[in-house]
């Protein structure tokens, strides 16, 4: 019993104050997205890191998804003669999950890590401290561009690739399953709505923001050298994988519960 | 006049006091070296001053204004500007020497990128980097000069501003001696050239007697000491007769349990 107490205490004080911490710096984060001066040459850099460098990545994961599904959903429809819902089942599936999780998912692998590892390379060589000492804010030279280019670019790259998703079911179904080329396009356009696309697309923003904090964040409270900056690593992909997932049902629940 | 003046400061890390009532008091131009065994608060002591941690109590007063504000964190530096020359030189390993010299000047967009490219020559040239116009190393990355340079780098990156504060966090630690004596030489050349006020933290003697006016021990998170560099070696402190001759018996007690 003499150890039980104390240890309960410590983990619920330790908890408090990581959640405490976390909360500040969410707030400071936002609170120097949209306060001057803006570093517009790091976030158009930052753009380019987390958005343009990721297309290759997002866009291979759209053309397989988008192929699989036709093929996965052919099976199971043909079971009852329903192959003709492949295009609607593509594009709904595409633009209101797949495309803004898979894309989410390749991004807090490929952009999260590496921000986690250069701003906790810079905190533990105290570069973060000579940015201090040279008055500039480390919030606004480093975190808020990123938070910004996140948000921004990965609607950008779902948008992509929901397009390149319904364009490799399309390759699949004209190709291998005997669909009328005219006809597929026609049907997955005709019953698309509007909110499909766009509950995607913020999805996605939320997704950008996400990521990016939670690679800033466990960067920049990196320390302990290289075991340190590569447990912010680790840190980084796996909570922001989670909270994509998490996110994604949240959002998921508001857009489209009755 | 004084420029600095540290009053009863304190800062404890969970339950270890690890500054425990420091005062200091730093004269205008005046450059004082804070020794002290490792572990002991210095750098604590220097980020406190620099904002970069919280003190728990206490003041520091630059030019005679309290600078520990509503937060507790030391925001500016009573109208001072400040340079630091950190421990392992921190240059951007993303930017070009030139670029890492003139940073403040890019950010702050002070004239025009040439401009800046002119003036981080000629701060290199203070550190020896650019004699004669040599152009090869500003255009360099720091990962491809060596420690000594990027100390020397940092120093430019310092003294770029023209501030009349500079901190100096161990200078000299990890360099080759003959490195040592050169950073040790350009630190008490440029200080004296911009006419700043310098604090620095070593545990380096010959930094001690290279850079020093003024000498304060830190020990057991108190000044033990406080005195001329001339008259460290007759100090008739116990504590600085151990640490600067370098001896392992004495009042100072390392934490050598672990060997025994």
């Amino acid at each position: 019993m003499n150890t039980f107490f104390p240890a309960v205490g410590r983990f619920f004080f330790d908890t408090l104050s990581t959640v405490g911490r976390l909360g500040g710096f969410v707030a400071a984060a936002l609170w120097h997205c949209v306060t001057p001066p803006f570093y517009l040459k790091m976030v158009a850099r930052q753009f380019v890191a987390i958005g343009y460098y990721s297309l290759p990545v997002v866009g291979l994961t759209a053309i397989f998804t988008g192929m699989v599904l036709a093929l996965q959903s052919y099976v199971g429809f043909a079971r009852f003669s329903a192959e003709g819902a492949i295009p609607n089942i593509v594009v709904l599936t595409m633009t209101r999950e797949l495309g803004p999780v898979l894309a989410g998912l390749m991004v807090a692998g490929r952009v999260g890590a590496s921000i986690a590892a250069e701003i906790g390379t810079m905190k533990v060589t105290e570069q973060i401290d000579a940015l201090v000492t040279l008055s500039v804010n480390p919030f606004k030279y480093l975190i808020a561009p990123r938070i910004i280019a996140g948000v921004i670019s990965l609607p950008i790259m779902v948008l992509i690739a929901d397009t390149i998703g319904v364009f490799g079911g399309y390759a699949v179904s004209t190709a291998s399953l005997d669909f009328n080329p005219s006809l597929y396009l026609v049907n997955t356009w005709n019953f698309l709505e509007v909110k499909d696309v766009t509950s995607g697309l913020i999805k996605a923003a939320v997704f950008g923001f996400l990521i990016t904090l939670m690679g800033c964040y466990h960067g920049y409270y990196s320390n302990g050298g290289a075991q340190g900056v590569g447990q912010a690593t680790t840190s980084s992909v796996v909570s922001s994988s989670v909270l994509i997932f998490f996110s994604n049902y949240v959002l998921t629940g508001l857009f489209f519960s009755r | 006049m004084e420029k600095i003046k540290i009053t009863n400061l304190k800062k404890s890390f969970e339950s270890k006091d690890v500054l425990d009532g420091v005062s200091l008091t730093i004269e205008e131009k005046e450059s004082l070296v804070v020794i002290g065994p490792s572990g002991v608060g210095k750098s604590v002591l220097l980020k406190c001053l620099l904002g970069l941690v919280r003190p728990d109590s206490g003041s520091i007063r630059i030019n005679g204004r309290e600078t520990l504000g509503f937060a507790g964190i030391a925001r500016d530096h009573g109208g001072s500007k400040v340079g630091m020359l950190f421990q392992g030189a921190a240059l951007f390993d993303s930017m070009k020497v030139w670029e890492n010299v003139s940073f403040q000047a890019l950010q702050q967009g002070k004239g025009d990128k040439k401009e800046a490219y002119e003036k981080a020559l000629e701060n290199l040239n203070l550190v020896g980097l650019a004699s004669g116009g040599d152009e090869r190393v500003a255009n360099l990355f720091p990962s491809e000069i060596s420690g000594g340079m990027k100390k020397r780098v940092a120093l430019a990156r310092a003294i770029a501003n023209r501030p009349d504060i500079l901190y100096f966090d161990e200078p000299t630690t990890g360099l080759d001696p003959i490195s040592s004596a050169v950073i040790n030489k350009l630190i008490r050349e440029c200080t004296k050239k911009i006419g700043a006020t310098t604090l620095t933290i070593t545990h380096d003697m010959s930094s001690v007697r290279e850079i020093g006016d003024k000498v304060a021990m830190l020990y057991n998170g108190r000044i033990e000491w406080h005195g001329r560099v001339s008259t460290i070696d007759d100090s008739g402190n116990d504590h600085v007769h151990q640490f600067v001759r370098g001896l392992a018996e004495g009042p100072i007690q390392m934490q050598t349990d672990a060997l025994k």
